[in-house]
């Protein structure tokens, strides 16, 4: 049985236009489709030894960001193996898809422009991840105790 | 699937000595076969580990982890997950990776499954070696605990001999002592001391064991102490910085310091203590230790300690050192649910407001004893006392408080002492029930 309980929260923020995302587990499309309220998912999943829980955020223009209104999805929530520990999202990765439109900003303003960064709320275009190994529970125990748990029989 | 609320993986992987050499399952365990006919045949004296490994009691002791009946000699593990704390047990399944928040799921997961699969064909045998050893070294010790043994106090055996509370006959050998105990370690070591990952070492206080340091020479010595968590109990009288400079070497090292009390109550329950130099020895050794090492506050939370518990706790947060307690099994007498409603009303304000001043829970694995994790391990804490203190008293209660009093007058009229020395509030409340020493 090696599979994983994977869950997600996601918030849309839309003043306009609906945000469209794409979620993918090891590349295997689990949702498609626009988010016009908190949606919540949970699956149980066919494991590898590497693993790749995506969200992609497909729709956002420059013209979607106006003042104070924007449009973007917020990962509020990930679970995995019903456990929702806060160290799930901090390890979750962004890799913004930055518009022209950003770069020019940026430049002007000297902001730098980082490739990956670690967020959850997606106010550009691209993907959002987490990567973890299994068996999952001791991706887990290892993750949270930062290696310093002792693992009977692993570490001889 | 074993049942989430019973299963335990200590028989496949831990060990324990008793200070007379009589081995047992956990250093959690009541009803220990420690100075009993039981505790002769099943000894290290006349049995070697290997030997005991796979005996007729450790197969049955694996079995009943297996099946559906608590077992009645893991009560304090029960206690404690009765008032939601992290027992023994849910941390050293841990180390198999299996979560009581998924155990069933974590279980098939586990990378010793297999071990606990076999042992289920296969009447309760195992192939798995012991990785953690649990060791008492002997009883010596300058302390005579309330709630302690005289297994575990020189001291106490003293004192309950006087108050005719043991026999005469009662033996108390260290099994350190004798040729064919230490000689059948030693073998053990040697074939096995590389599969080590654990050693706990006890008393008594283990300063005053010549084979305390002899063990931590014996790991550093063979290149072994990198790999190995080391920790031992100390009653907090001793200032083990003397020991930091070989202790340093070790993967990981913990120091639990047993206390009950930062009030004057300290100094009665743990008899032979003085709570300001315990403190003192515990500011120097937090001062001076070095990375691998952490201290860590050990409790056994009773009916003497209960009341001033919040100050305790508002210390070590001060001190920003976790507290690991033991709820206590035995004796009956002194259990903390014994306490009348009134001062259990004064314990849950005075702890209700340290937990006021604690950020809310957020969503962190939760390891009591980890000290950057202090606010959980505090929160747990409290939490746990206020359920301790919320608990239904059992029906005999009016009895139990009875010997309670007389229990302890007859202890104090010897020491002549008097618990009206130390806590007023205990006084009046055993007053009611005979105490009149």
């Amino acid at each position: 049985m090696r599979d994983v309980e994977l869950g997600l929260m996601l918030d849309p923020v839309f003043w306009d236009k609906l945000p469209e995302v794409r979620i993918e587990f090891n590349k295997n499309i689990l949702f498609n489709g626009t988010l016009n309220k908190t949606k919540q998912f949970l699956w149980t999943l066919p494991a590898e030894n590497v693993n790749r829980i995506s969200v992609f955020f497909l729709n956002k223009k420059d013209s979607d960001t106006v003042d104070k209104l924007d449009k973007a999805v917020i990962i509020t929530e990930l679970s995995i193996e019903g456990l929702k520990y806060d160290s799930f999202l901090h390890l979750s990765k962004y890799k913004p898809m930055y518009s022209q439109g950003y770069y020019d900003y940026a430049k002007t303003h000297n902001i730098e422009v980082t490739p990956v960064i670690h967020s959850n709320y997606m106010g550009f275009n691209g993907e959002w991840f987490l990567e973890f190994t299994w068996p999952v529970f001791t991706w887990i125990y290892e993750t949270e105790t930062n290696k310093l748990g002792w693992i009977y029989e692993k570490n001889i | 699937m074993p049942n989430s609320k019973i299963f335990c993986n200590i028989p496949w992987f831990e060990l324990n000595i008793n200070h007379d050499g009589s081995y047992d399952l956990c250093g959690c365990q009541n009803d220990k076969i420690v100075g009993t006919s039981q505790g002769q045949i099943h000894n290290i004296k006349q049995i070697p580990i290997r030997d005991y490994w796979n005996s007729t009691r450790m197969q049955e002791a694996r079995l009943k982890k297996l099946g559906n009946i608590p077992d009645s000699m893991c009560r304090m593990c029960q206690q404690k997950e009765s008032v939601g704390y992290e027992s023994n047990r849910i941390k050293e399944n841990l180390k198999s990776v299996i979560f009581k928040e998924s155990f069933d799921r974590s279980y098939v997961q586990s990378p010793n499954y297999q071990h606990f699969e076999y042992s289920k064909n296969n009447h309760g045998l195992t192939e798995s070696r012991i990785h953690s050893l649990h060791v008492n070294l002997g009883n010596t010790c300058n302390f005579a605990c309330r709630m302690c043994s005289p297994f575990a106090s020189t001291r106490l055996q003293t004192e309950f001999l006087q108050l005719g509370w043991i026999s005469p006959e009662d033996k108390f050998t260290h099994w350190t002592e004798t040729d064919t105990g230490w000689n059948n370690f030693l073998s053990f070591l040697a074939e096995q001391a590389p599969d080590i990952k654990v050693i706990h070492i006890i008393g008594g206080e283990v300063e005053f064991m010549p084979k305390f340091e002899f063990l931590i020479d014996y790991f550093i010595s063979n290149g072994l102490a990198e790999s190995i968590n080391i920790s031992f109990t100390s009653n907090g009288s001793v200032d083990y910085s003397k020991h930091f400079n070989k202790l340093k070497h070790y993967k990981r090292c913990e120091i639990g310091v047993s206390i009950e009390s930062v009030d004057p109550i300290g100094d009665y329950i743990r008899q032979g203590g003085n709570i300001a130099d315990i403190l003192n020895n515990i500011h120097t050794m937090n001062s001076k230790k070095p990375d691998n090492m952490q201290l860590v506050i050990r409790t056994v939370p009773s009916l003497l300690s209960l009341p001033s518990y919040a100050n305790l706790i508002a210390w070590a947060l001060q001190m920003k050192l976790p507290i690991d307690n033991s709820v206590l099994v035995s004796p009956e007498w002194q259990q903390a649910g014994l306490l009348p409603d009134n001062i259990k009303t004064d314990i849950i304000a005075d702890i209700s407001d340290i937990l006021a001043t604690l950020p809310a829970s957020d969503n962190m694995f939760n390891n009591q004893k980890n000290p950057n994790n202090i606010n959980v391990s505090i929160r747990n804490e409290c939490e746990s006392i206020i359920k301790l203190a919320q608990k239904v008293v059992p029906e005999n209660v009016d009895a139990l408080r009875k010997q309670c009093a007389n229990k302890l007058s007859e202890w104090d009229t010897l020491k002549r002492i008097s618990i009206k020395d130390y806590s007023v509030t205990l006084y009046n409340f055993l007053a009611e029930y005979g105490y009149n020493a």
